[in-house]
């Protein structure tokens, strides 16, 4: 088991290679350069191309690929940001934790939200339990993530005033932008976990269960559910994957300076160090969140569990 | 009269589904004496497996519906108990062993987590280190070494996998046990052994059991009384030698009987009973058997035949009307 | 089983919600501050990049750095024009290229040391070295100091609109900067002469800024500020609106009935200097060189119908102008004698038909960048429609600034909307016309047709005086042969719509460069 969880985190490094070199190679083929964002569109051509070669822009990609690898790994600089002339990771870190604490509460509120109610939803098939939240797990999902914040600022902000529109300088500022990325993804929770409890419910073992008189809500609960879970497990897994890198448009909306803002701010002045850094931390929190997902996928299913082992490193 | 543990009188469940009506159990009666082992004789489909569900109530919620009928396990009836009781009877005084072991067991839990979910179910308060006792006790007593008792179920064969859903069933020590078809997805030599060891179970307990099958040798090796059941209805009860050995038998029984193939002869054919089984959504009139019987008479397409008893032998047929009803004074009617 | 499931998830949850809550501190309630300890909350809808006013020069930033520096002139916006600030008597020689000035008296920086000469020239030859402002230095020969309270700046050639250089080229604190070293920029200084020095500094979220007790003017009434980053729009207004903005400039103008109501009396729509105009490329190879006909361009601008794109743009808000700078707040822009194009369909019919192309014709693509809902995707959509009117066909393409104003550098575009703005001096026409802006300008005129080397002339002689009734006489005619042309037509002036709380006393509204130090609580 030890030797699958290694051989997974040693598949970073190709993965942090691949990803830095895929990131240079569009920033070549695409148009506009740094000099020119940050000059403005009156400075004369030969200070763009100056101030373009004083940042090191101007190498051809593969030696600035070369360069940023050996920097990364032996001395463990970052490099300067082309935009801010701050150090990249000093720029990044704060931003990247914030990320972090607004994905971690949108999976944990999308989960709280959407499994109970797709459990229900399974359990009471065709009654009321069932339609209401199907239908709005529809209606949810069609609506983008954006739209949805706008209302949330609407009525928290401006009408109620109960919460703050933007920042992050108290813990009620995270609320809404939480609420505004988990509730898209708990309509899919809801969804994938209805389906899984439905077929998990028709299994013989929950009959022997009842057989043996357990109560519903542990039939239900414990074995049920249990034998459900992976999917949906997966399913989280992928969201929080996702929101790590697209909370972008509720941090955006709500000023929150997140790691996804920042790298698509700064793509537009082609400040490449800082779009490579920022990539790199959600390559590897991506790679981290699925293997954690595959190790969870062990603890539940034994019999995955048994094939982990089997496989030799 | 030995007393009984299990009285079943006019029984009846329906199927609904918008669509149609399956009417799965119509009107029987069964009755199993304590310390006995009645065994339900049918083909697939002729609702013995509707029949055990609904003594332990476990019909789908929303489609099964009992129509008629009592169910009375030690006098108190079934049907009319509320779920907070029937849920200290199931497992704790009526267990059930299911058909495919395979599926029966929960995958996620170990063999030994399962058991003792059952003990503790029945057994409020009780100590970790008795729970775990009675579990090593349970699966000493089918032959699993206790040391297993934290593997999964996928690491059992299927014969094992059946033994161990005989310990859980078993681990309280309930008063009847019943048993749908507990061998038929085992192959021959197991299914020998888990057939002795029910027995010894049984007989070392005290447990009465019902043992559904569809094999007639499961049922001469380990039954006292037996139900012939065809379409939803009892056509024919009796003790096993009334069964076996008696003179006067249902056609379909006969058909059975007929059925199994001998050794000794050799054909290029198998006998079977030609036809099928009746629509359950649309039964016929009259005996739901006359259109397979060779026998068949005017009055088997008309008129729905009468229970004819003979001491502890009863038929449901209009062959033995005459021949009976003259004799001992047989009881008519329903 | 399952009761460790529930675990793992109250230990998720606590979690987040410790390492959320405890970085977090209270939203202050601003109600039952003194005007001593409020702050005035602003709005700024992008990261400021640096605290070195050298970095950028972009409107959003200088109009932060505005409130912490300050240059030998200021401008005044609501008044027009310059005004000496640091400052105090200017004097030119006789030659017009020596400006011998005389500093204000008493001026300290933010750091407690007094201003003298020295740090002017410091910042000077610091300026001087950064190509970005080459555009205002680069006729500057050399800056010397005369003695601790004098400076003589020395030009390469006379040039009269040394007054936006003046205004541009902020002065810092010599110690200041060298102590910070490279640091400078990335970390609060106290290095300007402002009223107003930075106390905290977040790239991603906010400045925080402290009044200047002893700025030589006078300590300024408001003693807090910070600027919030919020780059929706959309935000920012429901922000404003919640009391979590005191001031909100450059609000966007399709919310402006919104805010309107919000803000009570304390709105201003002020004509901005931000111009949105139609540039056509005569050199353009479309259709056979369709657009190198006089008439056909003629024909064109005759096709426009500012009102339309007006309503489409500014939502009405704006002003149709046919300047390239408004005349309100540059002195030396021409405000009559040259050819305007009022809208005249007919007319335009009738020159297209002259041209030969009575049944229409296609002249390519109407570029232009920004976003596709923005203000020039809008105007390209009406111009294309006005053009249909007459006949005229054309397609629209709107794409990223930064594939796009490369193409326009290099005319390598058929007819485009342009935007330009902080204009101050007419002399800024430079970049547009004379054949040493290469990279700067939209419209080619060198070697071409029109009577481009009188352009350069008078873009030389603008510059020779500082009458300013000599210099409105030769931008008259430059811009007269311009206009004549055909190649270049100013459309619309935006408005810049201003917002502020109701407790908020801010004097007159200016469009961009506000100072808060003029403003106080009511």
């Amino acid at each position: 088991m030890y030797r699958y969880i290694i051989k997974r985190i040693l598949f970073l490094i190709p993965t942090v290679l691949g990803v830095v070199l895929i990131i240079y190679f569009v920033m070549n083929i695409t148009p506009g350069d740094p000099a020119r964002a940050m000059l403005g569109s009156s400075a004369p051509q030969a200070d763009i191309d100056k101030l373009n070669h004083e940042l090191g822009y101007d190498l051809p990609f593969i030696q600035k690929y070369i360069n940023y690898i050996y920097n990364m790994i032996v001395k463990q600089d970052f490099g300067i940001s082309y935009f801010t002339k701050q150090s990249v990771f000093a720029e990044i870190w704060p931003r990247y934790v914030v990320t972090i604490k607004l994905a971690l509460m949108g999976v944990v509120l999308s989960s709280i939200i959407g499994i109970p109610l797709g459990i229900y939803a399974a359990v009471k098939q065709y009654s009321l339990w069932d339609t209401v939240p199907s239908i709005f797990a529809f209606l949810i999902a069609a609506v983008p993530s954006f739209v949805l914040g706008m209302i949330l600022l609407f009525i928290f902000s401006l009408k109620l005033n109960l919460l703050p529109s933007y920042g992050i300088s108290s813990f009620s500022c995270y609320i809404m932008p939480a609420l505004t990325i988990s509730i898209p993804p708990a309509a899919m929770n809801l969804r994938f976990t209805k389906s899984s409890m439905l077929e998990s419910i028709r299994q013989d073992f929950v009959r022997t269960a009842r057989a043996k008189g357990a109560p519903e809500n542990i039939v239900i609960w414990k074995h049920a559910l249990k034998n459900a879970m992976l999917p949906i497990i997966t399913n989280i897994g992928l969201n929080l994957g996702m929101l790590i890198a697209g909370a972008v448009v509720a941090e955006k909306l709500f000023s929150i300076p997140g790691i996804g803002s920042l790298i698509v701010d700064r793509i537009t002045y082609k400040d490449e160090p800082v779009i490579i850094a920022g990539t790199i931390l959600i390559a590897i929190c991506f790679t981290i969140v699925m293997l954690l997902v595959d190790v969870i996928y062990a603890y539940i299913d034994p019999r995955i569990k048994a094939k982990y082992a089997k496989m030799k490193g | 009269m030995n007393e009984l543990i299990l009285d079943i009188d006019n029984l009846s469940v329906i199927y609904k589904t918008d669509l149609e009506i399956v009417k799965a159990v119509n009107g029987i009666s069964l009755k199993i004496g304590k310390g006995k082992t009645l065994g339900l004789v049918g083909e697939t489909g002729a609702g013995k497996t509707t029949t055990a569900l609904s003594i332990l109530r476990l019909l789908p919620e929303n489609t099964g519906k009992v129509t008629s009928g009592s169910i009375k396990f030690e006098g108190d009836d079934l049907l009319d108990m509320d779920e907070h009781n029937m849920r200290q009877i199931r497992g704790g005084q009526i267990a059930m062993v299911f058909q495919d072991p395979m599926t029966s067991l929960n995958p996620v839990m170990t063999v030994g987590d399962q058991i003792a979910e059952a003990i503790i179910m029945h057994n409020e308060g009780i100590s970790k280190e008795e729970i775990e006792k009675r579990v090593d006790e349970k699966l000493t007593m089918v032959g699993i070494l206790p040391s297993r008792k934290i593997d999964y179920p996928h690491q059992f064969s299927g014969g094992m996998k059946q033994r161990v859903v005989i310990a859980m069933a078993l681990a309280c020590e309930p008063k009847l046990l019943i048993a749908d078809e507990p061998t038929t997805a085992l192959d021959v030599t197991i299914q020998a052994q888990v057939l002795m060891m029910i027995k010894e179970l049984r007989n070392r307990l005290g447990t009465s059991m019902l043992m559904i099958t569809h094999d007639l040798g499961v049922v001469a090796k380990t039954c006292d009384d037996v139900a012939v059941m065809y379409a939803g209805e009892i056509v024919e009860a009796g003790t096993v030698y009334d069964i076996f050995l008696g003179e006067n038998h249902h056609p379909y029984t006969e058909g059975l009987f007929g059925s199994i193939p001998n050794l000794a002869s050799r054909t290029k054919r198998l006998n079977s009973i030609p036809g099928l089984m009746p629509d359950p959504t649309n039964l016929p009139e009259g005996c739901v058997f006359a259109p397979r019987c060779k026998y068949c008479m005017d009055i088997c397409t008309k008129v729905h035949p009468n229970t004819i008893t003979e001491g502890t032998h009863s038929l449901l047929c209009h062959l033995f009307t005459d021949k009976l009803c003259g004799k001992a004074g047989g009881k008519n009617g329903k | 089983m399952s009761k460790r499931l529930v675990a793992i998830v109250l230990v998720v949850l606590m979690v987040a919600g410790l390492i959320s809550g405890c970085s977090g501190k209270p939203v202050t309630q601003e109600n039952n501050q003194t005007p001593e300890e409020r702050t005035l909350k602003l709005r700024v809808s992008d990261s400021v990049p640096s605290l070195d006013w050298e970095q950028s020069t972009s409107l959003r930033a200088v109009k932060v750095w505005h409130q912490m520096f300050e240059g030998l002139y200021g401008m005044d916006e609501a008044k027009g024009g310059y005004y000496k600030e640091l400052a105090k008597d200017v004097s030119l020689s006789d030659d017009q290229l020596e400006y011998t000035i005389t500093l204000q008296d008493g001026v300290k920086f933010q750091n407690g040391e007094d201003l003298k000469a020295s740090d002017v020239v410091f910042s000077y030859k610091r300026a001087m070295k950064n190509p970005r402002f080459n555009y205002v230095t680069s006729m500057i020969e050399d800056v010397a100091e005369i003695d601790d309270s004098t400076v003589k700046v020395t030009l390469k050639t006379p040039f009269s609109a040394i007054d936006h250089t003046f205004f541009s080229i902020k002065i810092v604190s010599e110690k200041e900067v060298l102590e910070q070293g490279d640091k400078f920029g990335t970390i609060p200084h106290k290095a300007g002469t402002g009223p107003y020095y930075v106390t905290e500094y977040n790239v991603a979220t906010n400045i925080k800024l402290s009044a200047f007790e002893d700025y030589w003017r006078g300590a300024p009434a408001v003693k807090k500020v910070e600027y919030r980053v919020i780059s929706d729009d959309a935000a920012a207004i429901i922000a404003f609106e919640n009391n979590e903005l005191d001031y909100l400039e450059d609000a966007p103008l399709t919310d402006w009935e919104a805010l309107l109501s919000a803000s009570g009396d304390n709105n201003s729509l002020t004509k901005g200097n931000d111009v949105l105009f139609l540039g056509v490329n005569y050199l353009s190879p479309t259709n056979n060189n369709i657009l190198a006909n006089d008439k056909v361009r003629q024909a064109i601008f005759y096709a426009v119908n500012k009102k339309d794109m007006n309503s489409a743009a500014c939502n009405g808000y704006g002003v149709e102008t046919p300047y390239y700078m408004p005349p309100e707040y540059v002195a030396t822009s021409p405000k009559d004698g040259f050819e305007t194009y009022e809208y005249n369909k007919d007319k335009a019919k009738q020159l297209l038909a002259e041209a030969g192309y009575p049944d229409g014709v296609d002249v390519g693509t109407i570029l232009t960048y920004g976003a596709n809902t923005g203000d020039k995707a809008k105007m390209a959509q009406v111009l294309q429609a006005n053009l249909a009117d007459v006949g005229i066909t054309a397609e629209v393409s709107v794409m990223d600034s930064a594939v796009v104003l490369p193409r326009l550098y290099d005319q390598d575009y058929d007819i485009c909307i342009y935007a330009d703005s902080n204009n101050f001096d007419f002399n800024n026409i430079r970049q547009m016309v004379h054949s040493e802006s290469v990279g700067m300008y939209i419209v080619k005129y060198k070697d071409g047709p029109f009577n481009w080397k009188r352009l350069e002339e008078l873009v030389d002689l603008g510059v020779s005086t500082s009458d300013i009734e000599e210099r409105v006489g030769y931008y008259t005619e430059l811009w007269s042969i311009v206009m004549d042309s055909a190649t270049l037509l100013p459309c619309l002036s935006k408005p810049v719509p201003t917002v502020w709380a109701s407790d908020l006393e801010i004097g007159t509204p200016v469009p961009s460069f506000y100072k808060i130090r003029t403003f106080s609580w009511k």
